[in-house]
């Protein structure tokens, strides 16, 4: 139970110091936070008004309260672009992202693990060379140029999927219910639409999964390997049992750990370079939204994003630290 | 470390000779773009040639042309100092400042030791690319504010590197016996501890120069970084979005080259941390 406490108490702190860090960035790094916040082309009036608004001529000090207290009442700032809330805005456009992150993160754990104990089933075999060495070959492409490159195959050259976009201009999309068009469009019963969507979702998901593989397979392979090393599983071997249940009742249990410290990694990772992804499909989530505003000099909403996603990270940081007791009866006995 | 002697080990771990020799190979020529590129390139990587846009690749226009008629070879040549120079820098001052708070870290007492991993916890959990946009945002784009950005994202993993080796090196029995003698912190730091530090940071910053290459294109795609004219990697890539369709080469070429550079130093980098073991005390 303290393990948990700290925990909670550590992720609070994580939190403050990244919304004092958005306020110093918003409010004390630019010359003009006024003018910053206004954005580019602001009249002299508009800045007035802004400056008037946040009281952007108060002592900082003052300026700092208001801030958090802002932010614990849900108060992201106003878009200048959208001319809407933020905290709304981001509302709206999250689902996008969620339903692209969810279907790339379930592919690439599916992927990852078969491609891991593949390669671990016969060390040093053509499958795990094979692996090892177009891992090594993968890591270094750039996640915006594999976009590129996967648009540039499957719609100029063979013309079979969607270039960008969550759903086709022509069409009408399916009634929101959860925001998320998959399940939307099955609540409809509109298996057309669903077709539709997941034709969409293809490009973005597998230039995801792709870059996340490069790196994931071979961190998740060199866990199982190092496990597979140790004497208890010599042991193992030598009272006979098979190389399967060796496998997995053994190697991977115990390399579960290491693979879930990896996965999160991963986690954060994607959150961060999502952007490009929905920059390169025109995904219409929270990363395009921040970026096209940023492209108008609308900061705001840039700033949210920055605190948003950090908060997000640093919940799943939480979520994996309460985790690892469970899967792990060593960390269980060290955290009481 | 009897894990490491085992014969399955090795033969799992080993890259291929040739590979390394070419990974070698493409270092070698990026040193010479950046170094000299007038040598290499055959065009002026900035002044526009309207006559001859979007040409497709031959001998005059190895990487073919851009919109602007310049030729993308000499750029892409050009380009090499801003792109691979830059993550470089990056890597190396990050690399410094995450030894010295790692160093700082590792010898302090247990309660300073604490609370550094603490700041170093909450700079790892940082977004890289929106904690870019909100710096680039606030203090202008550029260059400049893309290498400090990533600085502030890179800096932490070498804090925790340099501090894990340096408790371990610390119990070492060379250390003992060197603190038994009476030899100071800071000699004992240097002269005892640091030399071994070095040959795992020499790994991670080797292959850590691939991926920053990565992160200062992907900056410079999105806007952030160079502006135009300037022949960085990664905003070549964003210039070539519009014409995508119909000048393949325009955007091949730059991201085969980042890809090629972080392939090599990922190699190498793979290559140093296998002969190294074998040196490591």
């Amino acid at each position: 139970m303290i393990f948990v406490a700290k925990r909670l108490v550590w992720a609070l702190v994580v939190l403050f110091v990244v919304a004092t860090l958005t306020f110093l960035l918003s409010h004390v790094v630019p010359a003009d936070p006024a003018a910053f916040l206004a954005g580019q082309n602001a009249s002299a009036e508009s800045v007035a008004r802004i400056a008037a608004k946040y009281g952007l001529n108060r002592p900082l000090g003052t300026q700092f309260l208001d801030y958090i207290g802002g932010l614990l009442q849900g108060d992201l700032g106003y878009s200048m672009r959208t001319k809407e809330s933020v905290a709304l805005d981001l509302i709206h456009f999250l689902p996008a992202t969620l339903e692209l992150l969810f279907v790339s993160f379930v592919t690439y754990l599916v992927f990852s693990f078969g491609l891991a104990i593949a390669a671990v089933r016969k060390p040093g075999g053509i499958i795990d060379q094979s692996i090892q060495l177009g891992t090594m070959l993968s890591s270094g492409i750039p996640v915006f140029w594999l976009g590129m490159a996967l648009q540039f195959i499957f719609f100029y050259k063979l013309g079979l999927l969607p270039l960008s976009g969550r759903f086709p201009i022509r069409e009408t999309p399916p009634h929101l219910h959860s925001g998320f068009l998959l399940i939307d469009s099955l609540i409809d019963g509109d298996f057309r639409d669903f077709w539709l969507a997941l034709q969409s979702l293809i490009l973005p998901s597998l230039t995801i999964v792709l870059n996340l593989l490069a790196v994931g397979t071979r961190l998740t392979r060199a866990s199982l390997v190092a496990e597979a090393d140790k004497p208890y599983v010599r042991t193992a071997r030598g009272k006979g049992l098979g190389p399967r249940s060796v496998l997995y009742k053994h190697v991977l249990r115990n390399a579960l750990s290491p693979i879930l410290t990896v996965t999160t990694m991963q986690f954060g990772y994607m959150i961060s370079w999502v952007i490009l992804v929905e920059v390169i499909f025109d995904w219409p989530g929270i990363g395009l939204y921040a970026y096209q505003s940023f492209e108008v000099f609308d900061y705001q909403p840039v700033i949210a994003l920055a605190l948003v996603s950090t908060a997000v990270f640093s919940l799943i940081n939480l979520m994996m630290d309460l985790l690892y007791p469970l899967i792990d009866p060593r960390v269980r006995s060290a955290g009481s | 470390m009897e894990a490491r002697a085992t014969p399955a080990r090795r033969k799992w771990g080993r890259t291929p000779m040739s590979l390394i020799n070419l990974a070698i190979l493409v270092v070698a020529l990026l040193a010479i773009f950046i170094v000299i590129p007038e040598l290499v390139a055959p065009r002026d990587p900035i002044e526009l040639d309207v006559g001859n846009r979007l040409v497709g690749p031959s001998a005059a226009h190895l990487f073919g042309t851009d919109e602007g008629g310049r030729d993308v070879f000499s750029r892409v040549v050009y380009g090499a100092r801003y792109s691979v120079g830059l993550a470089v820098i990056i890597v190396l001052i990050a690399a410094l400042f995450g030894l010295m708070f790692g160093a700082i870290a590792g010898m302090g007492p247990r309660r300073l030791d604490d609370l550094m991993m603490r700041i170093v916890d909450i700079f790892l959990g940082f977004p890289a690319l929106v904690l870019a946009l909100a710096i680039a945002a606030a203090i202008g784009r550029g260059l400049g504010s893309v290498a400090l950005a990533l600085t502030i994202i890179w800096w932490p993993g070498y804090a925790r590197l340099v501090r894990g080796e340096v408790l371990s090196l610390k119990e070492r029995p060379h250390v003992e016996a060197a603190r038994a003698l009476g030899v100071s912190t800071v000699a004992l730091l240097r002269r005892h501890i640091l030399p071994f530090v070095f040959h795992e940071l020499n790994v991670r910053v080797t292959t850590d120069i691939g991926y920053a290459l990565v992160a200062v294109t992907a900056l410079s795609f999105l806007g952030l970084g160079a502006q135009s004219p300037t022949p960085e990697w990664g905003l070549l890539i964003r210039d070539s979005r519009p014409y995508f369709g119909v000048a393949w080469w325009y955007m091949v070429f730059p991201g085969v080259m980042i890809m090629l550079t972080a392939t090599a130093f990922s190699i190498i980098g793979d290559a140093l941390s296998g002969h190294q073991t074998g040196e490591h005390p």
